[in-house]
C-alpha cells in the first residue's frame, strides 16, 4: 500500500510546516518509512543531517506521564459567569 | 476491536508545549495533558498537534497509546469532534444555573469617565420585587432548577437598598417554599453601604462582593469622583475602609480597572493590598485586574485610551509574578488558573437566566441595561402571559433570537478555531454587535497565553515564551 507523505519539521511549534526551530541547535528531521501500514505516516524533510530515521516497525522513542486527566480538567458545573473575556465588563461568578 | 486495530486520527484541538526536560501535550477537548520525554518526544508532540490526519498508532508506544486515548488526543476517525463540543455547549446552555441579575438602579453617586451607563434614575420598585418573584418561581418550576443566583447590580446597587431589602426577602422565602438553595453577589463601587456591612451580608446571603478600585488614592479619587461636589468623602477611602470589613464574611473580589492613565498604580496599589493585610483575611482578598475598554456602544471612546492586549497582559504578567504564592490573582478567561474545557456558558448565554433592567424589562446581559433596544421582554407584560419573558414587540423578539440561536459552533471562524472548547466564541455580546476589533483580541489572547497556562496549571516551566500563531489555532 502506498503511504501519504507529507512535510513535517520537528522544529515547527506552529504546526503550519514552518522552518522555525523551537529547538535551537537541533535542526531536526526525521522519517519514518511506514509504507507498509495503513493510514499513513511517512515523516519526510528535506533536511541532510536528520537527527534520526526510524526503521519499519520500530516505534517512537517516548516516554509519556500524564499531569492531568480529562476528568479532572473537568469544570465543576458551577459556572454562571456574568462575563468573561478579554476586555472584562462584569463580575465572574460562580453559582 | 483494540485501539491499535482500530483507525484513529489525532484531534485538532491538540497542542505542543515545550517544557524543560521535554514537552507537553494538551488538549482543549479534554483538559488532559501528558508530559512526553525521550529522544522523539518533539517530533510525537509535533505529529499530535498538527493538522488532523489518520495515524498509523504502531509507532507510538503502548503506554503512551493508552494515554493518548484517555486523553482524546486521538480520536477514532470520523468522529465529528466539533459535534460533540456543540453538544457541550448546548448542554450548558440548558444546565447552568438560574442567575437573576437585578438591577436595582441605574443611578449612581460617582460620576467615573468611563461609564457605559447612563445614571438615570430609573430604579425597580417594590412592586416590582412581586413580579420578579413570579417570574422567578415559573421559572424555577419549569426548569426545575435547585438553585437560584441572585446577583445585585446597577447604577450603584446599594442606592437602592429598599428594594434588595424587600426582593432579597421574598426571594428567600421562596427558595425555602420550592427547597432550592439560594445565594447572591453584588456589584459595587463601596461607598454607600450600610453601617453593619457583616450583617446585611449575611442576610442577603451573599457570597460574592466586587468592589472596584482605579489604582490608589489620587487617580481613584479623580477617576471614581463623587458626583456631588459637596461629598468630602473620599471614594477611596472608603471602599477600602469597606473592603477591610468584609473580608471577615465573605470573599471580594478586588477588580483593578485599568486603563492607559492609572496603569502605573496597579503594582502599588497591589503593595497597598498587601500591606493592608487583605490577602491574610478569613477570606482572603482575590485581585481581578480588568482592563478598561468599549464595553458597549455608549463608551465607544474609550477605544483611545485602553491599553493594546499585550500591554495589559504585561501588566497582568506582573501582578501574578508579584502574587506568587501570597494572593490570587483571578483572569477572566481562565478563572481555574488552567485553561479547562467550559461546561457553563455566561448568565447571558444560560437559557433559564435574566437580567431585569431598571426599567422592568428584560436583559440578556448586563451591559445592555441602558440600550432598551436590547431589550428581550418585559418584566409585567401588556396581557396574560405564562412567559413574559415572550415580549410581543418585535425588536424584543428579535433580539431574543439572537440570543436564542447563539452557537459558536456554526460560526464561520469559532468552527474553525482549535481553542473553541476552552473559548465558545469569549464574549457573546461581541458577536452580537459585530465586534470584531474585540473577537481578534479574544482570539489573540490564547494564543498569548494559552502555553503558559497549560505550564503553569501542571507546575511545569515553560521552555521560553510561546506564543501560538494563527495556524495553531486554525489548522484547515
Amino acid at each position: 500500500m502506498e503511504a501519504d507523505l507529507f512535510s513535517f519539521f520537528l522544529c515547527s511549534f506552529t504546526n503550519n510546516g514552518a522552518t522555525i526551530n523551537a529547538f535551537p541547535g537541533n535542526a531536526i528531521a526525521v522519517e519514518l518509512n511506514m509504507a507498509a501500514k495503513t493510514g499513513v505516516t511517512l515523516i519526510a524533510s528535506d533536511s541532510k543531517n536528520p537527527i534520526g530515521k526510524t526503521k519499519p516497525g520500530t516505534k517512537l522513542e517516548v516516554v509519556s506521564v500524564t499531569l492531568a486527566t480529562a476528568a479532572s480538567g473537568k469544570r465543576p458545573k458551577i459556572g454562571a459567569r456574568l462575563c468573561g473575556g478579554t476586555s472584562t465588563c462584569l463580575a465572574v461568578v460562580e453559582v | 476491536m483494540s485501539a491499535t486495530q482500530a483507525t484513529f486520527s489525532n484531534s485538532r484541538y491538540n497542542f505542543v508545549v515545550p517544557v524543560e526536560g521535554g514537552c507537553l501535550l494538551y488538549s482543549s477537548f479534554s483538559g488532559a495533558v501528558i508530559q512526553l520525554g525521550g529522544a522523539d518526544a518533539a517530533l510525537a508532540g509535533n505529529l499530535l498537534a498538527s493538522r488532523p490526519r489518520e495515524l498509523d498508532l504502531e509507532v507510538f508506544p503502548d503506554s503512551l497509546l493508552a494515554d493518548l486515548v484517555a486523553g482524546s488526543f486521538i480520536v477514532p476517525s470520523g468522529f465529528d469532534e466539533l459535534d460533540a463540543v456543540r453538544d457541550h455547549f448546548w448542554q450548558a446552555r440548558r444546565e447552568t444555573a438560574l442567575a437573576l441579575t437585578l438591577t436595582t438602579t441605574l443611578d449612581c453617586n460617582l460620576g467615573c469617565y468611563y461609564c457605559y451607563e447612563d445614571r438615570s434614575e430609573a430604579r425597580l420598585e417594590a412592586a416590582s420585587a412581586a413580579d420578579v418573584v413570579t417570574w422567578t418561581r415559573r421559572r424555577l418550576i419549569t426548569s426545575g432548577k435547585k438553585t437560584l443566583h441572585v446577583d445585585w447590580y446597577g447604577g450603584e446597587p446599594l442606592l437602592n437598598q429598599a428594594f434588595i431589602e424587600t426582593a432579597s426577602v421574598l426571594l428567600q422565602q421562596l427558595c425555602v417554599e420550592l427547597e432550592v438553595a439560594f445565594s447572591a453577589s453584588i456589584i459595587s463601587n463601596g461607598t454607600c453601604w450600610p453601617e453593619d456591612v457583616g450583617a446585611f451580608v449575611q442576610r442577603h446571603k451573599i457570597r460574592q462582593a466586587q468592589i472596584s478600585f482605579d489604582g490608589m488614592r489620587r487617580n481613584h479619587d479623580q477617576r471614581r469622583r463623587f458626583r456631588d461636589k459637596n461629598q468630602p468623602d473620599s471614594s477611596f477611602d472608603l471602599a477600602v475602609s469597606l473592603v477591610d470589613q468584609l473580608l471577615d464574611f465573605v470573599r471580594v473580589d478586588v477588580r483593578i480597572n485599568i486603563d492607559r492613565k492609572n496603569q502605573a498604580d496597579v503594582i502599588p496599589f497591589v503593595e497597598f493590598a498587601q500591606s493592608r493585610g487583605w490577602f491574610q483575611r478569613k477570606f482572603p482578598a482575590v485581585i481581578q485586574p480588568a482592563r478598561l475598554s468599549a464595553y458597549s456602544d455608549a463608551s465607544a471612546f474609550m477605544r483611545k485610551s485602553e491599553l493594546t492586549l499585550s500591554e495589559y497582559d504585561e501588566l497582568r504578567a506582573a501582578v501574578r509574578e508579584r502574587a506568587r504564592g501570597y494572593f490570587s490573582v483571578e483572569e477572566s478567561e481562565a478563572p481555574e488558573g488552567f485553561p479547562v474545557p467550559r461546561s457553563s456558558v455566561c448568565a447571558a448565554l444560560a437559557n433559564d437566566s435574566v437580567v431585569v433592567g431598571a426599567d422592568d424589562k428584560f436583559y440578556r446581559c448586563g451591559l445592555q441595561v441602558s440600550e432598551p433596544h436590547r431589550a428581550v421582554g418585559m418584566l409585567r407584560p401588556g396581557h396574560a402571559n405564562l412567559f413574559p419573558i415572550l415580549g410581543q414587540d418585535a425588536g424584543q423578539q428579535s433580539q431574543r433570537a439572537w440570543w436564542d440561536g447563539f452557537d459558536p459552533t456554526v460560526l464561520p471562524s469559532c468552527s474553525r478555531c482549535s481553542f473553541l472548547p476552552i473559548c465558545w466564541g469569549g464574549c457573546p455580546k461581541k458577536h452580537l454587535e459585530g465586534d470584531e476589533h474585540a473577537l481578534q483580541e479574544q482570539g489573540a489572547y490564547w494564543r498569548r497565553n494559552l502555553a503558559r497556562l497549560v505550564a503553569d496549571g501542571v507546575g511545569r516551566k515553560l521552555d521560553r515564551p510561546l506564543e501560538l500563531t494563527e495556524s495553531d489555532q486554525f489548522r484547515d
